[in-house]
């Protein structure tokens, strides 16, 4: 069968019929994202619908949870309009179920890597959840990882305290202090 | 006793990953995770080198309904049966210097993986300066200079323990390590 052409047309909510066996699922979580996206940047994304039937209602091929939100959550009304992406020839039940099971699944996946240069807080905003960021970020390994030996030096700890107008001479004392092996000087100043 | 340290967020996951699933020992993994948390480093280990690992999940608190140890793992840590356990976790926001030395104390084999974080205002915990010889006085006075070198005073208290190399993965003021005891 000849491969369709897509064009955008303006389409009545209630011309779309819902597929009754569409698959996906929607947790309150993801619609709340949805429409938060849907109240910001508004159907960036055409909806797709086959070409319309005798009644001139179109079967939803891509689009059912943004149909369901645009109404729940009164962003629109069913007399509303939409953009839809529609073929020029009518897609049997079949191509149907396919494309719309394909355009679900046939997509790219996020690179862990470049996902994690953006800031967490972002990210979870726009829907990521904590679980699934750390799950990516086990492949983004950045420290390197070195053996090093570790030493007891057992010592005798000795605290001389200085009035800070002696700081200058104490100067020179430890620098000659310094000069002896086995000899740590620390020193700072009181808070 | 107060639970001091609580688990880190796992903002450097991937390293810590990885230091477990190089450095855990061959054969069966019997781990005592002391801040599971939800359990997200040794799933991922597991998920990373393909083994079969048992976790024993310790922690105050837990969301995700899976069993564990709920409490101060200090005091599961003193009376549990460490043989049991090739490897112990402790992936603790902050210096798990309590749960170390009951491990030291109790003359536990085996291999042992440590967070250390040391916030910029942190002190360094009283009990390891005066392992090392410093006195209370001292620290009070001028607790700065413990603040400055809290990683080079924790390396040597591992030393004073016997320990005597540890694979580390570091960034600013947090380590990631692993080393054999015993």
């Amino acid at each position: 069968m000849k491969t369709p052409n897509w064009s955008i047309v303006q389409v009545k909510l209630s011309d779309l019929i819902l597929w009754d066996r569409n698959p996906v699922k929607i947790t309150k979580k993801e619609a709340a994202d949805i429409e938060k996206s849907i109240r910001k940047f508004g159907l960036a994304i055409p909806m797709v619908a086959n070409a319309p039937l005798k009644d001139g209602k179109r079967r939803l091929v891509d689009g059912h949870q943004r149909h369901g939100i645009l109404i729940a959550s009164k962003i629109m009304g069913l007399n509303s309009t939409v953009n839809v992406s529609v073929p020029d020839r009518l897609l049997t039940e079949e191509e149907c179920d396919e494309i719309t099971l394909r355009l679900r699944k046939n997509i790219g996946s996020l690179d862990p890597v470049k996902l994690n240069e953006f800031d967490r807080n972002f990210l979870l905003d726009i829907g990521f959840e904590e679980a699934e960021l750390d799950e990516n970020d086990y492949k983004n390994e950045r420290l390197k990882e070195k053996e090093e030996e570790v030493r007891a030096r057992p010592m005798v700890r000795v605290l001389i305290s200085i009035p800070i107008d002696l700081a200058l001479d104490a100067k020179k004392i430890i620098n000659k202090l310094e000069e002896f092996k086995g000899i740590e000087v620390l020193y700072g100043a009181n808070d | 006793m107060a639970q001091t340290d609580k688990k880190t967020f796992n903002s450097y996951l991937a390293d810590k990953v990885w230091l477990r699933a190089r450095n855990i020992p061959k054969g069966e993994v019997n781990v005592l995770d002391c801040f599971a948390g939800k359990g997200t480093i040794w799933r991922a280990v597991q998920l990373v080198t393909g083994r079969e690992i048992n976790t024993l999940p310790i922690d105050t608190t837990n969301s995700d309904g899976f069993f564990y140890l709920p409490g101060d793992n200090r005091s599961f840590l003193s009376i549990i049966d460490l043989s049991r356990f090739n490897v112990v976790d402790l992936d603790a926001y902050g210096i798990p210097y309590d749960q170390l030395k009951i491990l030291f104390d109790r003359g536990y084999k085996g291999c042992v993986f440590v967070t250390f974080i040391q916030s910029l205002y942190g002190q360094m915990n009283m009990g390891l300066l005066s392992d090392l010889g410093f006195s209370e006085e001292m620290v009070k006075n001028i607790p700065t200079l413990f603040r400055k070198s809290g990683w080079s005073y924790f390396c040597e208290w591992l030393a004073l323990h016997g320990v005597k190399t540890i694979r580390v993965r570091g960034h600013q003021r947090k380590h990631y390590l692993f080393f054999k005891m015993g």
